[in-house]
């Protein structure tokens, strides 16, 4: 079987299961913002298998003698599923590109074999295809316990422990919009020292990192509850719906509705 | 006044056997519970109450058990199964906005057991499915409550397609509002006695409720509150050994009296005696 054809329809499949043939060019390129599972081993040899995380739109060299399966979802399907805290999916910007672990444990193997077997033989036409979330939530888990000791890099610089001082705050619950001047005050140090030091750590502005918080936490309330519009823009401290509608459109290049229309279908 | 459904998020996973060892009483008599349960006989005989209908036991098959519902299990030699049991909240965990399938919703006043007879194909895939869960549940991973959760969601998603329930997406306004009273009954009819409670719960008018409900169910609104009630008593009065006049106030009515006539008006039988055919 080659690699699944990519609809051009605007619905969006939860996730894509394509067995990977010997590879014909080393590089898998990557055209749309999917995350991707690569699941591989070598001809001949089962003891051992190649488990390749990428995120969106990053590009990956995979062994040429390598059989197996590619996984793709988009980040809706982690937003959905609760999963984005889970540890090679919470990509940060400056991440590395592609993370990789070799398992050589026999029930792991047969684990992570079976589900996504399990995967592949579902039609995505059938009403077998609700199992699909909660098999990806399974496989997600399992991947992410490989990825359990990836080392983190501390960074305790100066910058580095202001950056992740500000992430933290950022990743409260009560989360909403607030201006980076806020920010600066709770943290108590100037705007131009929390700009700085995010800008070098992560190579992003402030201002930045809380658009995508905004958005991720709209995209979130959008398609995991049955929140209205309203109801969302008030949450994250929008008092203008009209202008919370435009930041949304802007931002993700879809309407609240239709977004919410889209992804709550693959849901359901 | 208590809520029968539990706020707490609870999950359990083990098999038959293991429960019979480990506590002796689990089957001698009726017990309520107030989560969801999932009951797997894989192999033996004996007998089955819920709700005071009693069924004999048959291998492969699978009981789905609403909160609240009694039962009382009496196995004749060992059986082989397992036993799930979660709350509601457990489910939501992930997603707060998450509504029950349909295959945990009680459609009508009768809540009626969900039972199904399992063949080949679904008993390999639920098996794959609760022995994951056994493992992941003895051992402690990463991510622990997550895969439990994931895989809950799989055996449900599992179970809407053994049972044929597929959800209806577009609901109609008329059916939306009489799932919503369903519901809304079920979870605080010790509370609520008027249908005007619940229509202001609703947000519609006491009439327009009533229309609906008789329009979608056959009976008013009424008769689904009187019906809810008198089935929480009977079940009371098999699994609950308080006296009559604990169990009239528990169920919220001010005079004994009065529970003893609706009782006896309801069933034909008046509540001791009801109690004394299931001693």
């Amino acid at each position: 079987m080659m690699k699944a054809e990519r609809s051009k329809l605007p619905e969006v499949q939860l996730l894509q299961v394509a067995a990977i043939p010997h590879q014909n060019g080393d590089q898998q390129l990557c055209r749309q913002s999917l995350y991707r599972v690569f699941w591989l081993h070598h001809e001949g040899d089962t003891s051992m298998s190649h488990l390749y995380v990428a995120g969106p739109g990053r590009n990956i060299n995979l062994p040429l003698t390598a059989v197996g399966y590619q996984i793709s979802f988009p980040e809706e399907a982690l937003i959905l599923l609760d999963c984005q805290h889970y540890e090679p999916f919470d990509f940060k910007p400056a991440s590395a590109a592609t993370l990789y672990a070799c398992i050589k444990n026999q029930k792991c193997c047969a684990d992570i074999g079976n589900v996504i077997a399990k995967m592949q033989k579902i039609d995505n036409a059938s009403e077998q295809k609700r199992l699909l979330p909660s098999l990806l939530k399974v496989l997600l888990v399992y991947i992410s316990r490989h990825f359990e000791n990836a080392p983190k890099q501390a960074d305790n610089s100066c910058e580095g422990i202001l950056y992740s001082a500000f992430m933290t705050l950022m990743e409260e619950k009560s989360f909403e919009r607030k201006p980076v001047t806020a920010y600066a005050r709770q943290l108590s140090v100037s705007i131009t020292t929390l700009n700085h030091a995010i800008k070098s750590t992560s190579g992003f502005t402030a201002s930045h990192h809380i658009q995508q918080r905004i958005i991720t936490k709209a995209k979130q309330a959008a398609i995991a509850s049955q929140a209205s519009m309203k109801e969302v823009a008030y949450e994250l401290g929008f008092q203008d719906i009209a202008h919370f509608s435009k930041y949304f459109r802007v931002n993700t290049g879809m309407t609240f509705t239709d977004y919410k229309r889209n992804f709550q279908m693959i849901y359901s | 006044m208590k809520n029968l459904h539990s706020s707490k998020t609870t999950f359990e996973a083990h098999m038959l056997q293991e429960l019979f060892n480990d506590k002796k009483n689990f089957a001698e008599d009726f017990y309520q519970p107030d989560v969801f349960e999932l009951i797997w006989i894989k192999k033996g005989s004996g007998y089955f109450t819920i709700d005071l209908e009693k069924r004999g036991l048959v291998d492969n098959t699978l009981y789905c058990l609403f909160p609240g519902q009694i039962h009382r299990l009496e196995p004749e030699d060992e059986l082989v199964g397992y036993r799930i049991a979660f709350s509601e909240d457990f489910l939501k965990t992930a997603n707060k906005g998450w509504q029950l399938p349909v295959v945990l919703t009680c459609q009508g006043f009768e809540s009626e057991t969900r039972v199904a007879w399992l063949d080949e194909t679904y008993i390999i895939e639920i098996d794959y499915i609760i022995t994951t869960m056994l493992w992941e549940y003895s051992n402690e991973h990463k991510l622990k409550k997550d895969i439990l959760n994931g895989l809950l969601h799989l055996l449900i998603a599992q179970l809407t397609c053994q049972f044929g329930l597929i959800e209806e997406r577009e609901a109609s306004q008329v059916n939306k509002i009489y799932n919503k009273f369903i519901s809304s009954l079920s979870s605080s009819f010790l509370l609520h006695k008027q249908v005007s409670d619940y229509a202001s719960e609703l947000s519609v008018s006491t009439s327009y409720l009533s229309e609906v409900v008789k329009r979608v169910s056959g009976f008013p609104a009424g008769y689904h509150i009187k019906q809810r009630l008198l089935l929480e008593a009977k079940r009371k009065a098999v699994c609950d050994s308080s006296s009559m006049k604990s169990i009239a106030y528990k169920l919220g009515f001010d005079d004994p009296s009065t529970f003893s006539k609706f009782f006896k008006s309801c069933t034909g039988t008046n509540f001791s005696e009801f109690r004394k055919q299931y001693a």
